[in-house]
């Protein structure tokens, strides 16, 4: 383990007494809009009850503005919990498990736990709540107005109350304060279907709060035709909204990417903002990757962007340039491993890390591209490996620190990139 | 270490000849401590569905690409997979219409064994399938056991035919694939 390695066991199973007031609904919460049906503990959908045998290690991390690093997780009992670290993944304090209200919390693969701070006081939790119906969920949000001390009752971020798809939450605060939640809906859909239509994917729809989760605005359509089962990426736009990446189904098949900004200067109620090709692999397929891209802001006012992919036959996770408004600049570039998955990026100012995992037979490794020049060139560092199951690699930022974390069923490990 | 799993290992090969694919009934407590077993092709007919949720273990692949005596397909599925149970139907509906009586296997990735098997038993997508298996491990180490050039992408469909290398597709195999593979059974008729 290089510099900088830091390895921490943690006590996710250990129960601890929930922090969060008694379970509920909407609790006094209510959301903003006339077109919300009750959400009373009666009316709310059957759940999914699942026993997991396998360990479950979808983890969501954010650094709080003091510099603590948060992880948000389930424990081996699936309840969810937080978990902090002063140290950068040194020591962390015992989990808390946090009150859903019953709710199963999704937690594997392209779906986990998020969590986002805005100012000292304001955190967020969302997640996916996985319904009884296959393919359907809902997405619930806990937020607290005490630094994480305690959280609010969870209440359901959209409107619409169909049991169908809501699923795959992505969640960011925006320069201003403002909170952009955004998920794979299947609402237009099943209303084409309902009327005998075709319909190619899922959509992607958004919510914003600007009052740090307590309330939200109308549920509004980014985009038709999403891929159906892959994360949603989002990075901070110069002018202040948030812009998101997710995958496509372009015409007839193509499941390439799109890229829209939202919030910011863009008006207040724009309709189905602009939307961008951001992705060029034309990868025809009818199925479902269950890979999401990631982005990052570029310091020239684009972006930096990863995504798996199929080009010519030729399967690979890609990194390549955005313009400011989304379009692909330049070629894309193979990651220096035919068998990386799950990207993330992450940058700070001229540094740009990628960190992935592959599996090479025998284990999974934990790697990293690093460039210094915004992206022009890159060194290749090894992180890390592990023989058990394991989560996703997650790429955070603290002012201009670069930090990857990955999980494995024995633990969280955290690498100070850069500096 | 080696003597002992070598001993383990030919108690499964044991258990995988002496046990029905359809030994224990659906939820049954005994269900997920089997060994996979070898395909039984039915005598009439393969419609008969799963009753059970087998073990898919790092066992599995090569037992199931060895001991397939007649044409197999094998779909890699995931429950939030809304392309899968399509791919499903199709193949299983082209396996009758060419009367290949070709057992239907489907193996979901994201549960493991006893975590909900009556869901999944219950669930239509898979009622179709002779035998129904779900991830029991690591599944980069699974997916890496069946081609490691998969990287989870589904529904995965592997061909097998006795006597030959599987052959993969992502999505529905293409009609020259699928004619390709089943045809030394159309020859023999």
């Amino acid at each position: 383990m290089r510099r900088g390695a830091l390895w921490a066991s943690l006590l996710l199973c250990a129960p601890l007494a929930a922090q969060s007031p008694p379970p509920g609904d909407h609790g006094t919460h209510l959301q903003a809009g006339a077109s919300v049906p009750p959400g009373t503990a009666a009316s709310r959908p059957e759940s999914k009850p699942i026993a997991r045998k396998r360990a479950v290690l979808g983890t969501g991390a954010a650094f709080a503005p003091d510099g603590a690093l948060w992880i948000s997780a389930l424990d081996k009992q699936g309840r969810l919990t937080v978990q902090r670290s002063a140290d950068r993944g040194r020591t962390w304090e015992p989990p808390r498990v946090l009150d859903t209200g019953g709710d199963t919390v999704a937690a594997d693969g392209e779906s986990w736990p998020k969590i986002a701070f805005s100012g000292p006081r304001t955190v967020v939790i969302s997640y996916t709540h996985p319904l009884a119906k296959p393919y359907t969920g809902e997405i619930r949000l806990l937020r607290s107005d005490d630094g994480g001390a305690s959280f609010a009752p969870p209440v359901t971020v959209h409107h619409d109350r169909q049991v169908i798809t809501h699923r795959f939450d992505a969640i960011a605060f925006d320069a201003k304060g403002v909170l952009h939640a955004l998920w794979i809906d299947k609402r237009d859909l099943e209303a084409a279907k309902a009327s005998g239509r075709k319909y190619r994917g899922a959509a992607i729809y958004r919510v914003e709060s600007r009052d740090g989760g307590r309330s939200f605005g109308t549920d509004t359509r980014v985009a038709d035709h999403s891929c159906e089962c892959c994360r949603i990426a989002l990075a901070p736009a110069p002018d202040g909204g948030v812009a998101a990446m997710w995958r496509h189904v372009f015409e007839p098949n193509l499941r390439d990417h799109a890229f829209a900004v939202l919030g910011g200067a863009a008006p207040a109620n724009p309709g189905d903002p602009a939307l961008v090709r951001a992705s060029l692999d034309h990868w025809a397929v009818d199925g479902c990757p269950h890979h999401g891209p990631g982005l990052a802001a570029a310091s020239d006012g684009g972006y930096h962007a990863v995504w798996f992919g199929q080009r010519q036959g030729r399967a690979a996770v890609r990194y390549g340039r955005l313009s400011a408004r989304g379009e692909p600049q330049g070629a894309a570039r193979d990651l220096p491993d035919e068998a990386a998955e799950h990207a993330d990026i992450q940058t700070a100012g001229r540094h740009v890390a990628i960190a992935w995992r592959s599996f090479d037979g025998q284990a999974t490794r934990w790697r990293a591209w690093i460039s210094a020049d915004d992206g022009q060139t890159f060194t290749l560092r090894e992180l890390g490996r592990s023989t058990l199951d394991n989560d996703h690699p997650r790429l955070l930022r603290h002012g201009q620190a670069l930090v990857a974390l990955w999980r494995d069923a024995e633990g969280v490990r955290v690498e100070t990139l850069i500096p | 270490m080696p003597r002992f799993a070598s001993a383990c290992g030919a108690l499964v090969l044991w258990l995988c000849a002496v046990l029905p694919a359809s030994a224990a009934p659906a939820g049954s407590p005994h269900a997920q401590h089997q060994a996979a077993a070898p395909i039984r092709t039915p005598a009439a007919s393969v419609a008969a569905p799963a009753r059970r949720v087998e073990p898919f273990d790092l066992s599995t692949w090569p037992q199931l690409a060895r001991t397939s005596q007649r044409p197999t397909v094998v779909v890699f599925s995931t429950t939030d997979c809304s392309h899968c149970p399509a791919v499903l139907k199709a193949l299983h509906a082209h396996s009758a219409r060419q009367h290949l009586q070709a057992p239907l296997v489907a193996v979901v990735m994201d549960m493991a064994p006893g975590e909900d098997d009556a869901s999944l038993l219950d669930d239509p997508h898979y009622a179709m399938a002779h035998r129904l298996l779900a991830f029991d491990g690591p599944p980069a180490a699974l997916r890496h056991a069946v081609n490691p050039a998969w990287r989870g992408v589904t529904p995965f469909v592997a061909l097998l035919r006795p006597g030959a290398a599987p052959t993969f597709a992502l999505g529905m195999p293409s009609d020259a694939k699928l004619r390709a593979w089943a045809a030394p059974e159309a020859a023999k008729r």
